[in-house]
């Protein structure tokens, strides 16, 4: 293989910038050298340690072996374990030594076989207390997710060979059975079991109690909930559930950005804890520029005893301004819905009754219509999928939706919706946290017409594609290019993402989408859509920032005609985890 | 008959005749007799069968001066010995001797010169025991020499080769003299070229000795000078001088002796007398250089006194007392740099030394070593010891029966031995090192040989004081030395009382991460080889008391008063955990957001390793009530329980300390506030993180319970803000939320849209009040 000089010379920039800085010594006081810069400079209580404090008698001037005594311990904090100690003339050099690095972990007498080296975070950096606590918490935490909450770890580490071994003490594996959870006011006392993702039996799992207790907090139930295994406790697998109720009812006033709507406002009057089985009342306002909807939903556990099932009554005004049409409608709608635990997720399968009556005031679409619908609602969500929402890494779900109208039942039009998706997220060589992310979705729908003009339908049983949720590489809901929408739509898209590769939390990868339209019922036209692309993300404090570029690209007997729409496509979006 | 008598008669006298020619014949042609060939049959037939004796030339002269005095020359040529015990040869062999028949039976009249040249010779000594021949009486074979006219007889040998037990010591140009100067005087002197396999290299002597052999006193006076060089480089020079002072076998003796090695130097000179095995002896001496630390130590009338018998059955005994001054040169390393050290070290050494049966058999001794009083301005310091000796008549071995040892030490100003001790590894450190006073121990203990153990009680005492600070001390100890199996094993028990202390403790920001003192032991280089010898160590216990009623007191900057510390029976061993005691009385935190003190803080350690046990209780002063915070369980997992006087909820009680208000709490703070409480119940909440909740204003609180974590914000100054605890970054919720003031948060949320089926996240800057 041959390398040429303009080869070498960007290797040679690269390797100068990535290349620790041999950097300057530093010297805390004139007694003291550190022939290397340290990445982590000395707080002002280390220095004054070191040095010593004209403000303090005792502490006034500090002896050089003191002093080489807390430098050996800041050091280690830091990752020098070896450094070289030389007093000449009164004054204390120090050679920082090499940092040791963690390589490897290795845990002894474990009940799970527990395969460390997917904990590839530590390996390679500065073997520090801190990293050997990290590493420690890790396995903790593995523990805890495969039913050992209450274990003992000893830990050591080899600063020459940057091994880190830990010795585990576990005790039985715990089964989850005797939750005793703080009361709610007024509420039945099982209410937070109805957030559970896990059975009375089930193995201890910590990511499932935590979820559960995110749940809870989520749909604003409590103000914060924990668990807590009592491993010192009298009785064996206690677990003792922290709630906070804070008051039942909930005003707030939002301002805020969405994906969707752009700058969005909100307000909202919530009562989460209406009536001892927990029901819930919602009453909120939003507006952003593309919508404006009143909004009321009200989820009656009607039932005498604790479950998941319940009715779900929901009633919408909204308003709607698209590119390529501005509607307004009234909604209403009936379904009573249940949750079901199955495997790794849990079901929720709703079915009922929806008023809508719309109209549309600007673009394709009837003036008016009225649809009374029954839709079915199935929702598949795994619990890593759930409870790494902000952060995707592993998991799936699957979603189907139908919503039937009939004139017989008092629609002003005949049509059938159908919908499915799926998305599935692999955490390629199971790391932990994830490298490599990759991610598979895609999704069906077709409307089925009967003895209905197309051009009666509602925007909601028409079919579009484009924008950052699939098609990225063309407009928003930009295809089919003529405005009345297509009856059948087809989409798979693929995306992997890099993670931690970058610093600063950026995180690149790499997508392609593909989908197609159908102008007839289940048909999906030979034209085919599709977007290759590339895309940061970046978690933020405040969350997920992502932008792409694609390129659209048709294939298809209208490719020519067509070929306005194949161009780059940019998207800057808050969220969409994938 | 008479015929046969007759007969007789004439052969007898024939036979006399006959004797008497052939007597005349040898006595004037002796070489007719003595002369090579009948030697060498002499030899066969006598000599054993292992022993050849030969040679080239073997001659005897004879001449007759007078009647019946013959003078005889014996010269032997290369005359070679193959014997068990000697091989070699003798180049040249002369001996010349007067023989007067006359004077029957001492008819040796003069004897000498003798010359004998020996080369290349082997000498092989038996390793066998010999049988104690019997004494030999030197007086009366002194006698008889002494009426010998003596020449001067001189043995040279060349190569003289010794075999023995050991190895092979070689012997080159050695010779040896004797010469008779005046009639009772006699002079020996002799020289040895150079050797090997023995300590000495080269060595000459010459001495003289006056013999009287018909006197009541045999001999008279003895002088003799010596100089020998040791392979080592070592040279000794001695001159020696016995002279007799009475009838019987007393004498004085007077001795000085030079000896030299590199650069040291002992010069030494003994005086004394010796009657009837008493004796008495008066030494003095110098010694440059004899050690690194002893440039000089002199010795000046060093007195002996004792008695030595000759009898070896009678008492003897040894009084010495020797005052000794030495100046001496501490070890120091380098590093230490002592101004005022006192450098002459003034002692006497005493003892006595008793065979009360006679040598060889029981033996008792008395042995001190005394220093007198050393003194500077820095360091005052006075030492004895004292040893007695004995070994019992069953018994060879020699054995210490006691040992005493005494010392008396004050560091007169310990800032200089702060200074003394600055850069070097023994630094004092801070905050002592401020300390100004004294220090002094004693020590007076001894050896019970019995039981090989050294007892070595030590009372110290201590009385420092700074501008801020004071350390008044007293404690005792016993230090011991064990002989065990793996050699001798030190142990020091200690008891310190600290009658009054206040110390200052280096200021904290506590707004930044707390500083690790310590390096954390599970980080270690390698796994260490376990040596196989068992090396005693050194094991020590130390227990500290403070006095009742006058605790320590600690001088932190976060504290608005000195913290006042107690501290019971708290013991430090290398054996064992720590145990005791450690408690602190009521002080007054340093106010920040709410009045804070300490009722009282216990901390017990158990002694068995286990987690140390706290018993503590904070008062938060709230202006309806007094919230009681008591810190319970162990050290390793602290447990925090909340109450107050009058009882309120336990939620009011924290949001009052985290928040101080328990009345009006957003959302957010009541989270925070619950946060706390599952962290506090599952004891993830540290005694600093408390401290934290207290003094701090706290902006929200955040608790992982299967980390073990908790986050807290808390508001500094102006705009900033700090977060405590970290947590495994990765882990994500379904939901975030950042509390950016009361009511107020940002939240980020992910939606679901049930009728387009898609997902998006929604970032709201949200107000927010339950009611």
């Amino acid at each position: 293989m041959r390398t040429s000089s303009w080869q070498f010379g960007i290797l040679f920039v690269l390797t100068s910038l990535l290349s620790p800085r041999a950097g300057a010594a530093v010297t805390p006081c004139p007694q003291i050298t550190i022939e290397q810069d340290l990445k982590i400079p000395l707080t002002p209580t280390e220095k004054q340690l070191l040095c010593g404090n004209e403000n303090l008698d005792g502490w006034r001037k500090i002896p050089l072996n003191q002093a080489q005594f807390f430098l050996r311990a800041f050091l280690q904090q830091r990752g020098y374990n070896a450094p070289i100690f030389r007093i000449e003339q009164e004054k204390l050099r120090v050679d920082v030594g090499p940092l040791s690095r963690m390589t490897r972990i290795i845990i002894r007498n474990d009940p799970i076989n527990i395969d460390a080296s997917r904990f590839w975070e530590p390996i390679g950096e500065a073997l520090t207390p801190s990293s050997i606590d990290s590493a420690q918490k890790w396995v903790l935490r593995e523990l805890s997710y495969h039913g050992y909450p209450c274990v003992q770890i000893e830990t050591d580490a080899d600063a020459k060979t940057g091994e880190v071994f830990m010795n585990v003490e576990a005790n039985d594996k715990w089964r989850i059975h005797n939750i005793e959870s703080d009361p709610i006011p007024g509420m039945r006392k099982q209410l937070p079991r109805r957030y559970d993702p896990f059975r009375s039996g089930d193995f201890y799992n910590g990511m499932l109690l935590d979820l559960s207790a995110q749940r809870l907090v989520a749909d604003d139930v409590v103000v914060t909930s924990h668990f807590l295994p009592e491993c010192d406790g009298q009785e064996p697998e206690r677990i003792k559930q922290t709630l906070l109720p804070g008051e039942p009812r909930l005003v707030t006033f939002g301002i805020g950005f969405d994906t969707e709507e752009y700058v969005i406002g909100q307000v909202s009057w919530k009562n989460s804890r209406l009536a001892p089985e927990g029901s819930l009342l919602q009453f909120s306002a939003l507006g952003s520029y593309h919508r404006q909807e009143l909004n009321s939903r009200f989820y009656w556990y009607y039932l005498p005893y604790m479950t998941r099932h319940h009715l779900r009554l929901e009633a919408k005004m909204e308003r709607e301004s698209e590119r390529r049409y501005e509607s307004r409608s009234v909604t209403a709608k009936a379904l009573p819905t249940w949750v079901l635990l199955a495997g790794d997720g849990d079901v929720t399968l709703g079915t009922g009754i929806s008023l809508q009556h719309l109209q549309t005031t600007r673009g394709f679409g009837p003036e008016s219509t009225r649809l009374l619908s029954w839709e079915t609602e199935m929702h598949y969500m795994s619990y890593p999928f759930e409870y790494y929402a902000l952060s995707p890494r592993a998991g799936h779900q699957v979603t189907f939706q139908s919503a039937m109208a009939d004139t017989a039942l008092g629609s002003d039009i005949n049509a059938n919706r159908w919908s499915a998706g799926f998305t599935q997220l692999w955490n390629l060589f199971a790391w932990d946290p994830p490298k490599w992310v990759l991610g598979l979705r895609g999704e069906y729908a077709t409307t089925r017409l009967r003895d209905t003009d197309r051009s009666r339908l509602p925007p909601t049983f028409k079919q579009f594609l484009g924008g950052s949720s699939n098609l990225r590489g063309f407009g928003r809901k930009s295809l089919p290019p003529r405005d009345q929408g297509a009856l059948t739509k087809a989409y798979l898209g693929t995306e992997l993402r890099g993670n931690h590769l970058l610093p600063y939390k950026l995180q690149p990868f790499i997508f392609i989408d593909a989908g197609g339209l159908g102008e007839t019922t289940s048909i999906i036209d030979p034209t085919l859509y599709w977007s290759p692309g590339v895309g940061m993300r970046w978690e933020s404090p405040i969350g997920a920032l992502r932008s792409t570029i694609a390129h659209g690209l048709i294939h298809g007997k209208e490719d020519k005609a067509l070929a306005y729409l194949a161009r780059w496509e940019f998207y800057f979006s808050l969220g969409e985890q994938f | 008959m008479r015929q046969l008598a007759k007969a007789i008669l004439y052969l007898v006298f024939g036979l006399v005749l006959l004797f008497c020619v052939i007597f005349g014949i040898f006595a004037y042609k002796p070489g007719l007799l003595i002369n090579s060939n009948n030697l060498r049959r002499i030899i066969w037939v006598a000599a054993p069968t292992e022993t050849t004796v030969h040679w080239q030339q073997l001659r005897l002269d004879a001449a007759a001066p007078r009647f019946l005095v013959h003078e005889y020359l014996l010269v032997g040529k290369d005359i070679c010995v193959n014997e068990p015990r000697l091989k070699g040869c003798f180049p040249l062999v002369s001996i010349k001797a007067r023989i007067n028949y006359r004077r029957w039976p001492h008819i040796t009249e003069s004897i000498g010169p003798v010359l004998v040249n020996g080369d290349k010779l082997v000498l092989s000594l038996s390793t066998e025991k010999k049988k104690k021949e019997s004494s030999i009486d030197w007086e009366k074979i002194y006698e008889h020499a002494s009426k010998i006219e003596w020449q001067p007889i001189v043995l040279k040998l060349n190569h003289l080769t010794i075999h023995g037990s050991k190895k092979p010591i070689e012997l080159t140009q050695m010779k040896l003299a004797l010469n008779r100067k005046e009639e009772h005087i006699w002079n020996a002197g002799g020289q040895l070229g150079s050797a090997k396999g023995f300590p000495v290299r080269k060595f000459s002597f010459d001495s003289t000795v006056d013999l009287h052999p018909n006197q009541q006193n045999f001999w008279q006076r003895f002088v003799a000078t010596a100089r020998a060089e040791t392979i080592k480089g070592e040279k000794l020079a001695l001159n020696a001088r016995v002279q007799r002072i009475s009838q019987q076998d007393d004498f004085s003796f007077n001795l000085h002796g030079l000896g030299t090695r590199k650069e040291s130097t002992l010069d030494l000179d003994t005086r004394g007398t010796w009657r009837h095995g008493d004796f008495e002896a008066v030494v003095s001496g110098t010694a440059l250089r004899a050690h690194p630390q002893l440039p000089r130590i002199d010795a000046s009338r060093c007195t002996a006194k004792g008695r030595l018998p000759i009898n070896s059955k009678e008492r003897t005994f040894l009084d010495v007392n020797c005052p000794l001054s030495a100046k001496h040169n501490v070890s120091l390393p380098p590093s230490v740099k002592v101004d005022e050290w006192p450098d002459v070290l003034s002692m006497v050494v005493k003892g006595n030394v008793d065979f009360p049966h006679g040598r060889n058999r029981e033996l008792n001794a008395d042995v001190s070593l005394k220093t007198l009083p050393l003194s500077s301005p820095f360091v005052k310091l006075a030492a004895d010891t004292a040893a007695h000796i004995r070994r019992s008549g069953r018994g060879h071995d020699i054995e210490v029966v006691k040992w005493d040892i005494n010392l008396d030490a004050k560091i007169l100003r310990f800032s200089k031995l702060v200074k003394a001790l600055e850069n070097s590894p023994w630094a004092i450190p801070a905050p002592i090192r401020s300390f100004q006073g004294e220090i002094g121990c004693k020590a007076g203990g001894g050896f019970d040989v019995r039981n090989k153990i050294l007892d070595v009680p030590i009372q110290c005492n201590t009385d420092l004081i700074s501008t801020r600070q004071e350390f008044l001390s007293k404690g005792s100890a016993l230090f011991r030395m064990q002989k065990r199996p793996a050699g001798w094993q030190p142990t020091l028990d200690a008891n310190i009382q600290i009658q009054r202390g206040q110390l200052e403790v280096p200021e904290i920001d506590w707004r930044r991460s707390l500083p690790q003192l310590f390096t954390d032991k599970r980080i270690t280089q390698g796994i260490t080889s376990t040596s196989t010898s068992i090396k005693p160590k050194f094991h020590y216990t130390v227990v500290l008391n403070t006095t009742k009623g006058s605790p320590i007191k600690l001088l932190s900057n976060l504290a608005r008063d000195p913290v006042p510390m107690e501290l019971k029976e708290l013991q430090f061993s290398s054996r064992k955990p720590l145990s005791g005691t450690v408690i602190f009385h009521q002080f007054h935190l340093q106010p920040l957001k709410q009045l804070v003190s300490l009722n009282k803080f216990v901390i017990t350690y158990p002694g068995s390793g286990n987690p140390a046990l706290l018993d503590g209780l904070f008062d938060i002063y709230n202006v309806d009530y007094t919230i009681k915070l008591a810190v319970v369980g162990t050290m390793a997992k602290p447990r925090i329980e909340i109450f107050s006087d009058p009882p309120r909820p336990q939620t009011e009680l924290l949001s009052a300390v985290i928040f101080g208000d328990a009345t009006e709490l957003d959302s957010d703070q009541m989270r925070s506030v619950e946060e706390a409480r599952a962290a506090i119940a599952d004891g993830a909440i540290s005694l600093i993180s408390m401290y934290y909740l207290a003094a701090t204003p706290i902006d929200s609180i955040g608790y992982n319970p299967y980390t073990g974590v908790v986050r807290a914000k808390i508001r500094l100054s102006g705009r900033t803000s700090l977060t405590i605890g970290s947590d495994l970054r990765s882990q994500q919720s379904i939901g975030l939320r950042r509390r950016l003031s009361p009511n107020w948060s940002l939240e980020t949320t992910v939606q679901h849209n049930t009728e387009s089926d898609e997902q998006s996240e929604r970032a709201m800057l949200r107000w927010a009040k339950r009611y």
